[in-house]
């Protein structure tokens, strides 16, 4: 009788645990333009845009892909759809405290993905000159150090679509 | 400093754990004491499982009273707006931004638009999506609706507030929002373009204009929203 009380109590136990903790893990996949950009060792695929009103700021993200043994750099990027483009990452400053800064460049080690995502890098688009609405498509000219430059096609992103 | 005062998710999370521990020693002394099978011993179960479910909820205390406070704001349409005043008798959501951060802050919209979106026509009575720029020299009413437009964002109880900037610090001080100029971006025409560290935050405010939690604005949890706002209606 006692064990069977324990074993009770151990299942409620797990099953209150987890209703306590209902958080469902959402994960970021997002519906992204099935493209592939190859230059060299570098690939870069999961392009994407953030919609932006003209005038304003968004950020451009995506992966990449180092297969070389030595690692390359991304150094700058450009793009007619804004006035200003830079490379950028988002960090923590403590006590639920979030900023933004630009980064000179960033490595991409060799043999690995780097990927520029919500909460982390992102190639920051300063004052876009035209409304970007979802399903628009723009050109994005990134420049590597090692490989140089690889020109690339980013679709507009409803965020809506990030999390399922 | 507290540190669990200062993280409410946290402290509620503890809780959460702590009443069902503690009703469940009081089951397990109950079950030893009783030995055998006792006619009331389903009930009993049935009886510490409901208790164990409902610990969970309505555990959202008051953290802070906005009823006193008042500021005269104005919003996406150019209306002014008493806040908090106008919006007693609402569930509210309020989410913290400005319009030129191109990741916090979309994150934090984007989190406040799935909530809307997953709340029930009727789970949505009296719900009231406020987004408060804490940059008012940039987020005029106009801009704010060009954010709110581009995001396809549904403004039907949702509204974007702005104002004049010892109003907005002053409130923003008030709620416990910081925001502190950080990097900026000079333009080719000499604009300066200020980025903000800033708090990262939604609120959920009851009809009552108490604060009863803060969540991690582009990190929140849509369902945990949810949830709480049906647990205040
Ligand atoms: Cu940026």
């Amino acid at each position: 009788m006692k064990t069977r009380a324990a074993i009770v109590l151990v299942t409620l136990l797990t099953l209150i645990f987890f209703s306590c903790n209902s958080k469902t893990d959402m994960p970021e996949t997002n519906e992204t333009a099935d493209q592939t950009f190859e230059q060299g060792n570098i690939k870069i695929t999961d392009t994407w845009i953030r919609p932006g009103a003209a005038g304003m700021n968004t950020a451009f993200f995506f992966n990449v892909t180092n297969s070389s043994d030595m690692p390359d750099t991304l150094v700058s990027a450009e793009s007619g759809i804004a006035e200003i483009v830079e490379i950028h990452e988002t960090y923590e400053k403590g006590d639920d405290m979030m900023g933004m800064r630009s980064v000179e460049e960033v490595v991409i080690p060799a043999n690995s993905t780097f990927e520029f995502k919500p909460m982390h890098h992102h190639v920051m688009l300063i004052k876009v000159i035209n409304d970007l609405k979802i399903d628009d498509e723009a050109t994005v000219n990134l420049k590597f150090k090692n490989t140089g430059d690889i020109k690339i096609t980013a679709k507009v992103i409803d965020m809506k679509t990030m999390k399922h | 400093m507290n540190s669990l005062k200062e993280n409410p998710n946290q402290y509620n999370l503890l809780r959460c754990i702590a009443t069902p521990l503690i009703d469940y020693c009081q089951f397990l002394s109950f079950i030893i004491g009783m030995k055998q099978s006792h006619p009331s011993s389903k009930m009993l179960i049935l009886f510490v499982l409901l208790i164990g479910f409902t610990s969970c909820k309505n555990k959202l205390p008051i953290e802070q009273d906005f009823s006193k406070i008042n500021y005269q704001l104005v919003d996406n349409d150019n209306r002014t707006v008493n806040f908090f005043k106008d919006f007693k008798g609402k569930t509210i959501v309020a989410g913290y931004i400005f319009t030129n951060c191109p990741d916090i802050c979309p994150l934090t919209t984007n989190n406040m638009r799935l909530v809307q979106e997953t709340l029930t026509e009727d789970e949505m009575k009296d719900v009231q999506f406020i987004s408060i720029s804490f940059d008012p020299e940039v987020d005029t009413p106009e801009t704010l609706t060009k954010f709110a437009e581009i995001r396809n964002l549904d403004l039907s109880n949702w509204t974007f507030l702005t104002g004049s900037k010892p109003v907005i610090d002053s409130l923003m001080k008030d709620v416990g929002v910081v925001a502190i100029l950080g990097d900026s971006t000079i333009t080719p025409s000499g604009e300066k373009i200020n980025y903000f560290v800033h708090t990262d935050r939604i609120s959920l405010i009851d009809k009552n204009l108490q604060l009863r939690k803060n969540y991690i604005g582009s990190k929140a949890e849509i369902q945990e929203i949810v949830n709480d706002i049906n647990a205040l209606n």
